[in-house]
């Protein structure tokens, strides 16, 4: 089952923490006109290196 | 505002839980019931014992403590399970994990302390005890919190998943989960107070 999935649906809680940063970063600047950005990056980062470095095919 | 974030959190969530109920059927549900219990247990804790931090009277409520506070243990957790399995090729199962593959989760965890604690301090969410230091809004306790409960729930429930049947894993799990919540709310007090943190 787990080495038949898409490897975008493997990836889905990733997916989904990058849209809830998104939300976050859309609520700091619309409701505090703030941009809590640098303590992103690490967060970013991590997700990047999955996105791109993720074994394929497992 | 608040509650958007906690109805938001917990369709993510449950989007986390069918996701791991799919990818590893009634193993992934049980995952996600013991760190669900995790959870409870210890943000009820530290609600009821007023250590560390204290909560935002909020709208989903889950015992003493914020229903988003407990979630968000299984929700952290398993986003960073997901992510050391993705970049190590090692799948996280009933065998104890690697200690590269607790490295890699430990690392997560900070960075979603990074990512969560200025922003739950800026919206007025979390609530550190006063004096609590702090990096770029990130108390440096949470460093230590975060990896620290991943890794030995990760540990804890490859232990209980060594046992030979069903009755026994479960019993293990429900004796040991209680500790390590009341034992590491308490633990990181202590540590924080010896350390000035």
């Amino acid at each position: 089952m787990r080495s038949s999935s898409p490897r975008l649906f493997i990836l889905l809680p990733l997916i989904l923490l990058a849209a809830m940063m998104m939300v976050g970063l859309g609520i700091e600047a619309i409701r505090y006109h703030t941009l809590l950005w640098a303590t992103k990056i690490p967060l970013a980062v991590l997700l990047a290196v999955a996105f791109f470095k993720s074994p394929r095919g497992r | 505002m608040h509650l958007l974030i906690e109805v938001l959190t917990l369709l993510f969530f449950l989007g986390f839980v069918a996701h791991a109920v799919i990818l590893r059927g009634v193993a992934g549900a049980a995952f996600f019931g013991a760190m669900l219990l995790l959870g409870f247990l210890r943000e009820n804790f530290v609600a009821l014992r007023d250590i560390l931090y204290g909560f935002a009277p909020l709208h989903l409520m889950f015992g003493r403590a914020p229903l988003i506070a407990s979630i968000i243990w299984g929700y952290s957790i398993y986003a960073a399970l997901v992510w050391a399995e993705g970049v190590s090729g090692e799948q996280y199962g009933t065998r104890r994990p690697s200690a590269r593959f607790l490295v890699l989760v430990a690392l997560f965890m900070i960075a979603l302390a990074c990512f969560y604690e200025p922003f739950l301090a800026l919206i007025g969410m979390a609530r550190w005890q006063a004096g609590t230091r702090s990096v770029l809004g990130v108390p440096l306790i949470t460093w230590l919190g975060y990896p620290s409960l991943a890794i030995l729930f990760l540990l804890l429930w490859s232990w209980a998943m060594e046992r030979d049947s069903g009755a026994k894993r479960a019993a293990a799990l429900l004796v040991s989960l209680p500790v390590l919540a009341v034992g590491h709310a308490l633990g990181l007090q202590a540590i924080k107070d010896v350390l000035g943190l």
